[in-house]
């Protein structure tokens, strides 16, 4: 009770300090709400293809390939994602489905395709590495809002520049992280994570976006281990937004037979 | 023996070196996205292994997986229909044996809207259990299960006809296999087995091999599902028609028999308290031996198999089994067997606990299972690391421990065929 009571009057120091900054200008709430929508809502549904490559600290290099579809079942709430790898040789055939709850725990199931298994994973820590790279699953699917306090605190001609503390029960590695948001596509351009020693040590950055339909849609991604020099592009492709993909896709149909008319280009 | 597979595994080492040097200098991301801007029908890929493993005890061969592998997976995929074809070419020293193998060659349609069929051979799988089956009664491969090659061998194939129905509310999924699809059960050959007409363990020459009842040579399996989702809820209703699917009954000149079976079954999974929680159960009826008074033929049984699972740490995954399995018409068995002494209890339970661990960005898995049987006293341990160092190579290696306190129960009988093993394998596409 006492904890949500200090909340509270940390929520509302916070919005003073950002309407005395921000002057006739979006509040926190506004543009967190805009950032999430822009970076993780964008049309009802989507589909895309995407490649990553993995660099290690000695530049040994990996590459992961796949085809993505999303379902936005309400408007930033509740979603279904499809993830179909098509390389490398040893991940080609899997799929992963995740239903993505805001009130609960994800449901994610992988079907492995060289025992014709439908495996359900065990809802963990989103912040773990996706598939061997250096995203989370976090960064994939999105950070819930409401898991940090945000805080203004800068403000400049391209970016709002905001500062997020994780919330008391929340078990993050970072003690907090720094976004720029871009004002005009409110795209997080920059997110760097700092650990309780006040060091950079993750940065996630925006390489390329481009406006398709209608939506400013991230086309090249980087994420950069700032310690050890390791990081992991993501580059997009063939995107296309509002299909209207019917639900029943994200089911284990889809698992166990890829939808050929969803995924093509 | 022992000196080939040192070389062996020198050679893999040297081999793995010498990639690794080769990979550091390459760098070609810019515009690869290994295909061209049309969106080609047709994927293939594959890879070379090779396997070895080593005693732990004295055994008169150096170890039970001496192999090297080719495969190589093609696939073709239209918008109403796909194939794919799985073939590998096997040396396996341990038998002297060539062959050249179709793992799966399979055509998958859409009928219409809901339903869909796959047809050829194809691997299949279902139910909740982790190297436990209760309800999944395809085809696995012991031999595999136990010498260590990859986790995908452990299930066989099957030439059969798969349907699936996807309704509003609920799915069906039904196999046919017009010919019965029995494990490959321990034969004596690779591993030493308890005969318990001398009761001894020690190699059988020549293998054993099984048989159907003759009158039923001629017929298949049916295997059904029931399924949906109620919310994150999956709950499953299993059917089968068939045979005990390891040979667990004898005729009257003792060979081995695979008596009739058919089961029903049932299963539920769900999150709960942050992990997985899943119990599955199953009721086999023994279709001529109801009354369980012929010793030669298999008791009908029942089983329940309960299992948690949960992240622990991070990258950490622990997860937990146990199985229960009840012998039916117990006091008939007892009263008609010929060696009252030898039969197993009613009751069987066993515990299963399994550690993962991701290291070195998931490129480092560390995966530890433990089986404890309570009712015979026996136990299994599995050891396995698997190091992917690129996208290419792939090196697995582990150690799988057996004993128990009598030699005739099961982990028991492999009580001096502990084993170590590794693997090598180099992907392509």
């Amino acid at each position: 009770m006492l904890k949500r009571f200090f909340d509270g009057q940390k929520w509302l120091l916070c919005l003073l300090l950002v309407q005395s900054i921000a002057h006739a200008e979006l509040t926190v709430e506004q543009i967190i709400e805009a950032a999430n929508a822009a970076s993780y809502y964008p049309g009802d549904d989507a589909r895309a293809e995407a490649r990553m490559k993995i660099v290690d600290a000695q530049g040994r290099k990996q590459m992961r390939q796949f085809m993505m579809l999303r379902q936005d079942v309400e408007e930033q709430g509740a979603q279904n994602f499809m993830v179909v790898f098509s390389r490398p040789a040893d991940v080609k055939g899997t799929v992963l489905l995740v239903n993505k709850h805001i009130d609960k725990d994800d449901d994610r199931w992988l079907y492995l395709p060289g025992l014709d298994l439908v495996k359900r994973i065990a809802a963990g820590d989103k912040r773990t590495s996706f598939v061997g790279s250096h995203f989370f699953y976090e960064d994939v699917s999105g950070r819930l809002p409401s898991y940090d306090h945000h805080q203004l605190t800068g403000n400049d001609e391209q970016h709002y520049i905001l500062r997020s503390e994780p919330k008391a029960d929340q078990q993050v590695a970072f003690a907090h992280y720094v976004s720029k948001i871009n004002k005009q596509t409110m795209l997080p351009d920059e997110v760097v994570y700092f650990n309780d020693k006040g060091k950079a040590y993750r940065k996630v950055e925006i390489v390329q976006t481009k406006n398709i339909d209608g939506f400013n849609t991230v086309t090249a991604a980087k994420v950069s281990d700032l310690i050890s020099g390791a990081y992991t592009q993501i580059q997009f492709r063939h995107i296309k937004y509002n299909l209207e993909i019917p639900s029943t896709i994200f089911s284990e149909r889809s698992l166990r037979n890829p939808p050929a008319k969803w995924l093509k280009r | 023996m022992t000196q080939s597979f040192r070389l062996s595994c020198v050679a893999i080492l040297c081999c793995l070196s010498g990639v690794v040097a080769a990979q550091s200098a390459d760098d070609d991301w810019d515009d690869d996205w290994g295909d061209s801007e049309e969106q080609s029908p047709w994927t293939w890929s594959g890879f070379v292994e090779a396997a070895q493993g080593r005693w732990l005890d004295s055994q008169p061969t150096s170890g039970p997986m001496q192999e090297w592998r080719a495969y190589l997976d093609l696939g073709y995929e239209q918008e109403v229909f796909r194939f794919q074809i799985k073939t590998e070419a096997l040396y396996d020293s341990f038998t002297d044996e060539k062959e050249g193998r179709l793992r799966e060659a399979w055509l998958q349609t859409a009928l219409g809207e809901q339903w869909e069929l796959k047809v050829g051979r194809q691997v299949i799988s279902w139910g909740t259990g982790d190297l436990l089956f209760l309800n999944d009664l395809f085809p696995k491969s012991w031999p595999s299960y136990l010498n260590g090659r990859d986790d995908v061998y452990l299930k066989q194939s099957v030439d059969g006809i798969r349907i699936h129905y996807y309704g509003e509310a609920v799915n069906l999924d039904a196999v046919w296999m017009p010919r019965f699809e029995p494990d490959e059960f321990l034969r004596g050959q690779r591993f030493p087995l308890y005969l318990p007409s001398s009761q001894s363990v020690g190699f059988i020459d020549p293998p054993l091999s099984a048989f159907l009842p003759p009158e039923h040579e001629d017929d298949g399996e049916l295997a059904l599902r029931v399924f949906a989702n109620l919310g994150s809820l999956e709950w499953s209703l299993f059917a089968y028609n068939g045979f005990f699917k390891s040979p667990t009954g004898f005729d009257q000149q003792g060979r081995l028999i695979h008596y009739p079976m058919h089961s029903l079954g049932a299963s539920v999974r769900d999150n709960l308290a942050g992990g997985l929680v899943s119990a599955e159960v199953v009721h086999y009826v023994s279709k001529e031996d109801k009354e369980g008074t012929d010793p030669l033929i298999p008791n009908s049984e029942s089983r329940l198999l309960l299992s948690y699972e949960k992240q622990i740490a991070n990258q950490t995954t622990l997860s937990s089994q146990l199985y229960f399995e009840r012998t039916h018409q117990y006091d008939a068995l007892l009263a008609h067997s010929l060696q009252p002494q030898q039969e197993s209890d009613a009751w069987q339970r066993m515990v299963t606990v399994r550690l993962v661990h991701l290291a070195l960005m998931q490129s480092l898995e560390t995966n530890l299972m433990a089986f404890y049987s309570m009712a015979d006293d026996d136990y299994h341990w599995r050891l396995k690391m698997t190091y992917r160092m690129n996208d290419q190579w792939q090196l697995s290696g582990g150690g799988y421990w057996f004993g128990g306190k009598q030699a005739s129960t099961f982990f028991g009988q492999l009580d001096s065929s502990d084993h170590l093993w590794l693997r090598v394998r180099y992907r392509f596409d």
